[in-house]
């Protein structure tokens, strides 16, 4: 039985750094690589809708950073069930994104609180494999 | 055909692999190495050397504009395009003054990255037209400070001749004096004869100053 591809948007604006990430995902089996898109604020849910991939890849390419942050931060907010992962040149790592939707108890809440991985997050910042889906 | 050899030297590692996997796409070029430091691209270099080499500025320990340095010295005939996100006029110039072909931002779409480092090959600068804009101002600025230059009275107008610069741009790739006799279909004792002549016009000891001086006058 053939398993299903995961469906991959690459959201960028297609310079070097984003044509980069295309280059290395196109050859990956079991991936379908969507993109590469541009999303604005003002169309992203729709285009997602449409799209209804697996993950998204938000790439920060330096002077729309911000930009890259805030889209990120909307995708999670509209779509709290489909994981973003942040690529940029300015670091040499990057972030995976996903919500985590719990019911609003108290009990939820502390215990959310209290299973929070270990760890100082205002120490200097290392790459973890901590990630959980 | 023979590709162009093409070291890659960047410490993000994922833009250098998609890099790779770009510039390995390319029927005129090939992907010899990869580095992600400056002192690790100078040995490469050294060791494999490539026609090109995409350099990134800024690195951990050796940075991308000393390796350029070290490597030019050492490998005159190596073409290298810096490629950075630093928008920087100081490190363009530095760049440039380390002997660089180029300066490109990773901004940069890929087809036009690849149409400028192939006009470098060819001895073009690939340069953004807003960066060689800068570049020409600094230029003017130090010809409006600077007095005319006057050549001594015993220095001499240098003039190779046709046959000895092709003998040191081949000299310049690191080639031995057998290699630079069958590119030029000349004998071995012709090729030493050429090169005394050049360093001898040329007032140096070594290849690699004959080549440096040829440079800065012009001369290649």
């Amino acid at each position: 039985m053939q398993l299903e591809k995961r469906r991959v948007l690459l959201v960028c604006s297609q310079r070097l750094f984003g044509q980069s990430l295309e280059t290395i995902l196109r050859r990956v089996e079991g991936m379908e690589l969507l993109g590469p898109v541009e999303l604005a604020l003002e169309n992203f849910e729709a285009r997602l809708l449409e799209l209804r991939p697996d993950a998204v890849i938000v790439v920060d390419e330096g002077e729309h950073s911000l930009r890259a942050s805030l889209l990120t931060a909307a995708i999670l907010q509209q779509f709290p069930s489909l994981p973003v992962i942040s690529a940029g040149l300015e670091q040499h790592t990057f972030r995976v994104y996903s919500a985590h939707i719990l019911p609003a108890r108290s009990s939820d809440l502390v215990e959310a609180i209290l299973n929070l991985p270990p760890g100082a997050p205002w120490e200097a910042s290392q790459p973890t494999s901590h990630y959980k889906s | 055909m023979s590709r162009h050899r093409v070291l890659l030297v960047d410490d993000h590692a994922l833009l250098r692999e998609g890099l790779a996997g770009i510039i390995a796409a390319q029927p005129d070029m090939e992907v010899v190495g990869e580095a992600s430091d400056g002192l690790e691209a100078v040995v490469m270099a050294q060791q494999l050397k490539p026609d090109l080499i995409l350099m990134d500025v800024q690195m951990p320990g050796l940075d991308g504009i000393e390796a350029t340095r070290q490597i030019r010295d050492e490998l005159p005939g190596t073409t290298i395009v810096m490629l950075t996100v630093r928008d920087d006029d100081e490190k363009l110039l530095a760049a440039l003054k380390a002997g660089a072909q180029g300066y490109l931002l990773k901004d940069i779409h890929s087809r036009d990255m690849l149409a400028l480092v192939r006009g470098a090959l060819r001895g073009e600068a690939a340069l953004s037209p807003r960066m060689a804009g800068r570049v020409l101002a600094e230029f003017q600025r130090m010809s409006a400070r600077a007095p005319a230059p006057c050549l001594p009275d015993d220095e001499e107008l240098v003039d190779l001749t046709r046959r000895e610069l092709e003998t040191l741009t081949i000299a310049m790739r690191g080639a031995s004096d057998k290699e630079i006799a069958e590119a030029l279909c000349i004998s071995i004792h012709t090729v030493k004869s050429h090169m005394r002549n050049i360093l001898s016009k040329l007032h140096v000891n070594t290849r690699r100053e004959a080549a440096r001086v040829a440079r800065s006058r012009g001369l290649l």
